[in-house]
Parts: C-alpha cells; structure tokens; sequence
C-alpha cells in the first residue's frame, strides 16, 4: 500500500488492449484465411478517419458549395509485444478491434492493417511503434478478448 | 491457479508497481536532502555519483555485479552526505571514520585457536554481520532502483565505439531542450530528475515529429508477464 492510495478495489480494468494478431495465408486473398501470431498490447492508439474535402465555387468564383467524402482509417499505434512467444510483426499483419460505437450504441468492429512496424534495438524493444490502416472490405472481423477468452 | 487468476495477480503487481514509480517521481521533486540506507544515511544519486561509482568500478553501477563489503563500503561513502573525495588528510580522517562505522557487516576473522565457545561466539557475529551486509545490500540495490527507474532504454549487445561520456549526452541533450540550463546545474541534479526530463525530450521530440513516443516503464515487465501467459499453449 502506497500514501496516495485511498482505496483498491481490485476490480481496476487491465491497462491497454489486448488483441490476436494474425497474417494472411494468402495476401491477396486476406478473408480466406490467416494464421494466428499470438496475442499483442496495445498501449496505445489513435484511429483518425480520413476525409477530402472539395469545394464547388460558382462560375465566378464566389461561393457554391462544397462536399466531403470518406477516405480510409488510419491511425498510429504503440504495441508490446513479449519477445519469447510472439514474432516481430510485418506489412499485412492484422488485428480486429472494436474501438467505435455506432448511432445505436453498438461497437463498430474494424480490421487493423498493420504497416511500417519498427523493430528497436533497445532495452525496451518489446514495445514497437506501427501505424495502422483499416480494411473496409475485410469480412468475419470478430475482435476476441484473450483476456476472458470470448 | 488458472491462467486467469494468474493474471489477475500480476494485474494487482503492475498496479503496485505503477503506484510506488509515481511515488518516486513526485518525490524526486521535493528536494530532500537526505535519503536512507538501511540506517546509512545518503544523499540523492547525481550524475558526479554516477561517474565515481563507474570510475572504482562499482558492483553497483551497469553491468550490475555482486558486491563484497568493502565494496558496499566505498558506494555507501560515496554517497554519504559527508563524502569528501580525494586524498587530503580531512578526507582520510572521514573516510576511515565512514569505514569504521561498516565494520559492522564486515564478516570478522575467525578465531586463532578453535575452541568450541570461541567458534560459537564468532559465528555468531559472523551470522550478525551477514545479516546487516544482505539487508544493506538489498536496500543499497532499491536506491539504485530508484534512482534508474526512468533510465532510458540502452541498446542490447555492442554499441559501438564511445566517443564522448554519457554525462556528456546526457548534459547535451538537457541543454539543447531547456534553454538557460548549465553543465553545472545539471551535476547536481538528481538523476531521478534527469532521467524523467529526458523522457519528457523523448516524447516532446516524437510528437513533434508526427511520431508516437515509445517510452518504458519497469511497470510494463508486468504487462510482459501476462503476454507470455496469453501466449503460451494452455491458454485459449
């Protein structure tokens, strides 16, 4: 027990998030299949969904209009990985997370494509900094909770 | 124990060791004078400290090694408040006063002639003086612990050619960050200080980038823990 601790209830939730990640057995065919590398940390991350945004100025040049379209899902993430059981992730490795609610109150599941993963050197090497870009088309994506196991 | 409960454990642990990380960062800030060693007292580990530990060799410095009473001695002098370096007649005076004071866990020279009371007696202060050299060696590796908490993260394997000190990387790096800091402010400052700025650079410097910062906490061993649970074969 430490002076700035009242109480613990010791129902604290797990820091950061675990997930599965996986690599497609055929990358061009990622739905078909992919085999599991093992469960990951996720410190953090930072999911932003891109936008464009075109204006339509009248013939002179005034003011007309302007409309938004929805570009893809990126983000960058920090994740820890445990040296002995799990492989240093690769372009194309993947990871399902429910990180959005939706209007009805419901989680949006979402396929992270993981690129660009470094692999420090360091004494803390077994945290890596990657960043990440969701796969609008990815089908059965059921994120699991290794931690429950559901 | 399943797996689960396991986890739990080590959740409690983490939860533990991130408590007592806070704790030591918020009271590197006080400015106390004086901490505690197993009853020696001791002044906050500077980078000066750092580099006269490094310099006769400390077991108590990286590559950390297994330190004998003597060499318990020379670190806990070195960080006396008291500490007076060199070979003058006042520093020789207060060593040798310093050191009179570790005899206590100095294991004592057996006794000439082995009779049975005299063996008894002796290994009685023996089995003393052991006692204090464990408990002070452990509270000497807890100060030590501290002081490193937020030591950055150091390349595994050779590193390559040094070509200028690590107080020097060190004093460069606050520096070049913290505009007005001197070489001189920088000696006197705790390393428990030092090293929670030079994560602060770390980050600053990532985020200003467009990068995100990685940075460790001793903390996260136990989020490692629990991923090599999640990891092995009877987990689901």
């Amino acid at each position: 027990m430490y002076p700035n601790s009242k109480y613990n209830s010791g129902n604290v939730p797990h820091g950061g998030l675990y997930v599965d990640v996986y690599r497609p057995i055929d990358p061009e065919k990622p739905n078909d299949g992919a085999t599991k590398l093992g469960t990951y940390r996720i410190e953090s991350i930072s999911p932003k969904p891109g936008a464009t945004l075109t204006k339509r100025p009248d013939i002179d040049g005034g003011k007309g209009g302007w409309f938004i379209i929805d570009q893809d899902t990126e983000g960058n993430v920090v994740m820890q990985r445990n040296v002995a059981t799990t492989p240093t992730l690769q372009n194309g490795d993947y990871f399902d997370a429910g990180l959005g609610i939706d209007a009805t109150n419901a989680v949006i599941n979402e396929r992270f494509v993981i690129h660009g993963p470094d692999r420090p050197a360091d004494a803390g090497y077994r945290k890596m900094s990657l960043s990440v870009i969701v796969d609008q088309y990815a089908t059965n994506v059921v994120p699991r909770d290794p931690l429950t196991g559901n | 124990m399943t797996i689960r409960e396991e986890i739990q454990a080590i959740e409690r642990q983490r939860l533990a060791d991130v408590e007592r990380e806070s704790v030591v960062r918020d009271a590197a800030f006080l400015g106390l004078a004086f901490e505690d060693i197993a009853g020696y007292p001791a002044v906050p580990l500077t980078l000066r400290h750092c580099n006269l530990l490094r310099l006769i060799g400390s077991p108590f410095m990286p590559p950390f090694g297994t330190p004998g009473p003597q060499e318990l001695a020379a670190f806990l002098w070195v960080v006396n408040p008291g500490f007076i370096p060199g070979n003058s007649r006042q520093a020789i005076r207060a060593r040798n006063r310093f050191f009179a004071g570790c005899r206590v866990f100095v294991k004592p020279a057996s006794p000439i002639f082995g009779l049975t009371y005299r063996m008894k007696a002796w290994e009685k202060r023996a089995g003393a003086a052991l006692e204090i050299f464990a408990r002070t060696v452990a509270a000497a590796r807890s100060y030590m612990d501290d002081a490193f908490q937020d030591r950055p993260p150091v390349a595994e394997g050779n590193n390559g050619p040094d070509y200028y000190s690590d107080f020097c990387h060190i004093a460069a790096a606050l520096m070049r960050n913290y505009a007005g800091l001197r070489y001189e402010t920088i000696q006197r400052l705790p390393v428990k200080i030092i090293y929670q700025f030079l994560k602060e650079i770390r980050e600053h410097n990532a985020l200003s980038a467009g990068e995100m910062p990685v940075l460790w906490n001793g903390s996260d061993n136990q989020y490692d823990r629990i991923l090599e649970l999640l990891n092995s074969p009877g987990s689901n």
